[in-house]
Formats: structure tokens, sequence, C-alpha cells
């Protein structure tokens, strides 16, 4: 489907949000000076895609995530999921079941005594039948891999695996679409993968849209699209392999290339042939073996 | 001021079911002014280990030494002056009103006269790369890593001599971290400070570390020097971890040519432009 989530105009500001939440609809046009977090989003992500989103700490990404499913409502603008407006009260469950979240401390996100009781947290809110509810379960246990640790106590996983059985709370409830807001930021070189490989399995496989906020790099170059945003404003948005030829303006927003791609423009600055537009390791390995066996060099 | 651990055991929830071995003999001798790195993954006993350091916990069985003195029940208090540990995080734990107060917090019981306040809190503050035009603000109007940077000034003001940095990096952007690991670097460097740092950014630790402590299990399981350690990928990949990026992408290189003769010792992008660069030059004079 065109436009999964569509932000049309879209500006936040942290300033006198709560005289909005009293009056609902009503907004009131803000006079003076404003800071906004957000300003003028203007963007759609489609069904199925995989968008990864960076930028500095403080530079509006997580505020722009947090639209996406209700939690913040645009200041100005509109944010539309699936066609609903996230202002219409009434479809807010709708949308929230639509689109789930995954945030940076796993402890923060586990209420459930046992992984299974847990993931079973969002479907007893909406009611589900208990037969229907084991099912969902077993499903989402399944897709994450922690069909082992169903009853065992989520303080005693590790972090990849706490962070995995966040992902199946919102995997039972069927979603359309996952936001990650830094989910792989506190975890080990090992828990990261397993959270990278999972999200990349429900994209491809599930055909679930992926929204990931990360620092890591290399995290980035496995999307199919990036959003960079500085000081509220979209800077660029287009592939990884486009992003990070342009050293730069990455550079210049506060973050860095992948070493690997960082490797090729030192070696392109002392004049040596080779493409700018390497991303990944595996690609990178191959142009250097055909360089060092070009150069003579073995 | 060395820091000495001898046979040290931590064992969690014990006698119930849950029992957990956290720590299993660590025998580990840390000199002064150098710069560790500690690595594991996630449950290994790298925070239960540091811990013990300034005796947030004490030991069940073995002995901790701080400058040839054991830590017991009475020097305590001392010890962990001498020891200041940072934890995941730390801007989650600042609280006074205003960065000058939430500084000087750690330091109230020294009775010092106000100017000498000002000036130790202010000289933690310029360690951390801050200003004194931020001493007034709240704490809420500072940005991510300038939080944490308070943070660590906090511990910095009471002089610590062993410094240990629980990862300090988190959740920081790429110059964030440039920044805060940069200046850990230059505590070491100019203030002869001992730093621990843990971290899961193998690339951080090899640039970093004069020693590299792998803990996997609740036991060490290498000791060493960068290059002595991150020759060993097999086995930390084993044990969840991994070499930092540029070594891997040499080691694969070595194995697909083993004619040629690279020097898999490469854990930055400087260090990776220049090997490509020497095997370029030795390939044209030959």
């Amino acid at each position: 489907m065109k436009n999964f989530i569509r932000f049309e105009n879209v500006s936040y500001s942290y300033d006198d949000n709560e005289e909005e939440y009293g009056d609902g609809k009503s907004q009131t046009k803000t006079v003076g000076h404003v800071d906004y977090a957000v300003k003028k989003a203007d963007f759609s992500i489609e069904k199925g895609e995989f968008v990864a989103i960076v930028g500095r700490n403080g530079s509006g990404k997580s505020t722009l995530a947090r639209t996406m499913n209700a939690l913040l409502l645009p200041t100005e603008g509109t944010v539309l999921v699936n066609g609903i407006d996230t202002q219409n009260d009434e479809l807010i469950w709708e949308i929230r079941s639509r689109v789930g979240m995954v945030f940076q401390n796993p402890d923060n996100q586990i209420v459930g005594t046992s992984v299974e009781e847990d993931v079973a947290f969002g479907l007893e809110n909406i009611g589900v039948p208990r037969e229907k509810m084991l099912e969902k379960i077993d499903f989402a246990l399944e897709t994450v891999k922690l069909q082992k640790e169903r009853r065992t106590e989520p303080h005693l996983l590790s972090g990849g695996q706490k962070q995995r059985c966040a992902i199946a709370g919102i995997i039972a409830m069927q979603p359309e679409c996952i936001v990650l807001d830094e989910a792989t930021a506190m975890l080990d070189p090992i828990g990261r993968r397993e959270v990278i490989n999972l999200i990349k399995k429900l994209n491809k496989e599930n055909n679930i849209t992926i929204v990931h906020i990360t620092h890591h790099m290399d995290e980035v170059s496995q999307a199919d699209r990036v959003i960079l945003i500085d000081n509220g404003i979209v800077l660029a948005d287009t592939t990884p392999r486009k992003l990070f030829s342009d050293v730069n303006l990455v550079k210049n927003a506060g973050l860095e290339v992948p070493q690997i791609t960082a490797l090729m423009y030192n070696l392109r600055q002392k004049g040596i042939d080779v493409p700018q537009d390497i991303i990944t390791e595996e690609e990178g390995i191959l142009v250097l073996i055909e360089l060092l066996k070009k150069g003579g060099a073995c | 001021m060395p820091l000495k651990i001898e046979n040290l055991s931590h064992t969690y929830m014990k006698g119930t079911p849950f029992e957990k071995k956290a720590l299993d003999n660590i025998n580990l001798e840390i000199c002064d002014g150098e710069f560790v790195g500690i690595i594991g993954h996630t449950g290994c006993g790298k925070s239960t280990l540091v811990q013990h350091f300034n005796g947030l916990l004490k030991p069940e069985e073995g002995n901790i030494y701080i400058d040839g003195l054991l830590m017991n029940h009475s020097n305590i208090k001392e010890m962990r002056k001498k020891v200041g540990l940072v934890f995941q995080y730390p801007e989650y734990q600042l609280f006074e009103s205003t960065v000058y107060k939430d500084i000087a917090f750690g330091i109230k019981n020294e009775k010092l006269s106000p100017e000498e306040e000002y000036n130790r809190v202010s000289d933690a503050l310029n360690k951390t790369g801050l200003t004194e035009d931020i001493l007034d603000k709240s704490i809420y109007d500072l940005s991510g890593g300038q939080k944490r940077r308070v943070a660590i000034a906090g511990i910095i003001v009471m002089n610590p001599q062993i410094l240990v940095l629980d990862e300090p990096a988190a959740g920081l952007d790429p110059a964030g971290r440039e920044e805060i690991l940069g200046f850990a670097k230059k505590l070491r460097d100019e203030n002869g400070i001992t730093v621990i740092l843990v971290s899961h950014s193998m690339e951080d630790i090899a640039k970093l570390a004069d020693k590299v402590i792998v803990m996997n299990n609740g036991k060490i399981e290498m000791i060493g020097k960068p290059k002595e350690v991150f020759r060993n990928g097999k086995r930390l990949n084993e044990i969840g971890l991994s070499v930092p990026q540029m070594s891997s992408v040499f080691n694969k290189i070595g194995e697909i040519l083993p004619d040629l003769n690279i020097n898999t010792d490469v854990f930055t992008v400087e260090e990776a432009t220049e090997e490509i660069l020497r095997l370029l030059n030795k390939g044209e004079t030959v």
C-alpha cells in the first residue's frame, strides 16, 4: 500500500503542549518564538519498507518516531496511518495496533512475570479469547525464537532476548509496522546481531514495515532507505549507499560513515581508484582483494 | 595507585534455586595510569566485577587491595574516594536543581570554603570539556551528552585516582561518543588517572586500551594488549564478542590471499589505510 504512514507538513513543539492536550482538537496557533523539535516533515513510508532514521542526539528522531503511533500528536500538520489521522481519538487503538514501538531500555518495557505473560499483556488488554491468545503467543515466540524461554522470568534474559521478548509482544498484536527507537543501543554485539537479524526477517518474510532509529551505521547499511534528520529538519531521504557516499554531509550532521566506507574514502584521498559507495564489509573485502591483486601486492 | 584483585568470587541469590556464580576466582592487577578495557557479553560479570572496585559489593571470597592496602570495613569510605565509579546512563542520577549543585554534592562533606568548592567544581567541569557558563543552568536545559558529562564531573570532583566508566558512550551519537572517550583518554594522559572502561564497542576498546580484560561466565577468559586479544577472533565470537570491524576485514583478506603478507593487527580506519598503502607500495617496487 502506498503512503502507509504519511507525514503532511508535520511540526512538533514541546512548548505549551499541555494546553493542547486539555482541549483536544482546537489547537491554538502558536505565536512568537517557538522551538520546534520537528520542522515541516513531509514524506511517506510505504508498506513493507525498511527505513532507518539517523541524526545526532536531540535532532528530533525520537519525536518524529513518537508521532507515528500517536504517542505524540503533531503541533502543526497531519500524520496519517493507513489513512487514519492520528488526531482521531476514537481510532487511536486502531492506530497503535498497527504500529508498535520498541524502546531503548529493555527493562522499561517488560511488564509480565514470565516471557509468555509479557507477550500476552497486549492481547489481554484487547480481550482476545484464551484459545486465540495461545495461538498468537505461540506464533510470536516462534518468530522471535524464544519458545524455550517462554516460562523464564524476564529479568533472567540477556539484553538481546529482552528486546526480542518486547518485539514478540508487538508481533502478537499482528502489527503492520514496528518502530524501534534505538532498540539496539544497550546491547552487546551478539544481542545487536540477534535483533537486526530478527527485524530483517520480519521485514522480508512477514512484510512488516520497519522504522529503525540507530546510531550504529553498520545497521543503517542493512536498510532500504535512510532518513537523516538534523535540528528537526529532514536533511536527506535516500538510500544508505547514496547517503554514505557523501562523507561530508554525514560528518556535518554529527554522524559518521561505516568504517569500511571511511577506509574507501581515505584510499580515494590518497589517489587510489576505489568506488566510494561501498557500505558493507563483504563488498569492501572484494574491492580490496581486487585492488591488492591488481597492485601486484601478491 | 595500583589495584589488585585476589581470588575474588561472588554468587548472587546464594542458597536459592536461582543461585548464580557471577564471579569465579578472579585474579587481576591494574597499574597506575593504565587505560584498561573490559569486554564481555551481557551477564558475563563485568558490572559485578567493577562494583567490587570501590566496595559497592563486598567480596564474598577473596581480597581487594588498593595501593597495597586491603579493603575492609574500617577503610571502605576512604577507598571509595579513591575509586570513582560511573554507572551506565549516569545522567539518570542527576537530581539537584542546578549543574553546580549537582557536581558539588559529592564534596559537601569536605567543609571547603566557597572559593575552594567553586574551584574544585569548575576544574572538574573543565576536565569533561564543559565551561563554567552552564553552572547555573538547570539539568533539564542540557543536551544528553552534556548531562552525561555533568554526571561524570560529579565523580571527578572527588579527585578519584581510578575512574571506572561503565558504557559511558551508550546511546550517544558518534560525535558525542568521540567527545566522551576523548576526555577519558585526556584524563589518563594529562592527569595520570587510571581509567577502566567497560564497553561493547570493540573499536573503541582497541583504539584506547593499553590492556584488555575479556570476561566470560564470571571468569577472566583472556587478558592482554589489544593486539594479543583481538588475534583470537574465533574464540571471541564463540563467547558472544567480536573483533573490531577493520580486523575482521583484514582477517578475511588474509584468509583469501594467504600469500599476501598482510598485517592483520589493524584496528582503526587509519591503521587500515596505512596497511593497504604499504602493501600497494611494496607491489610497485617488486
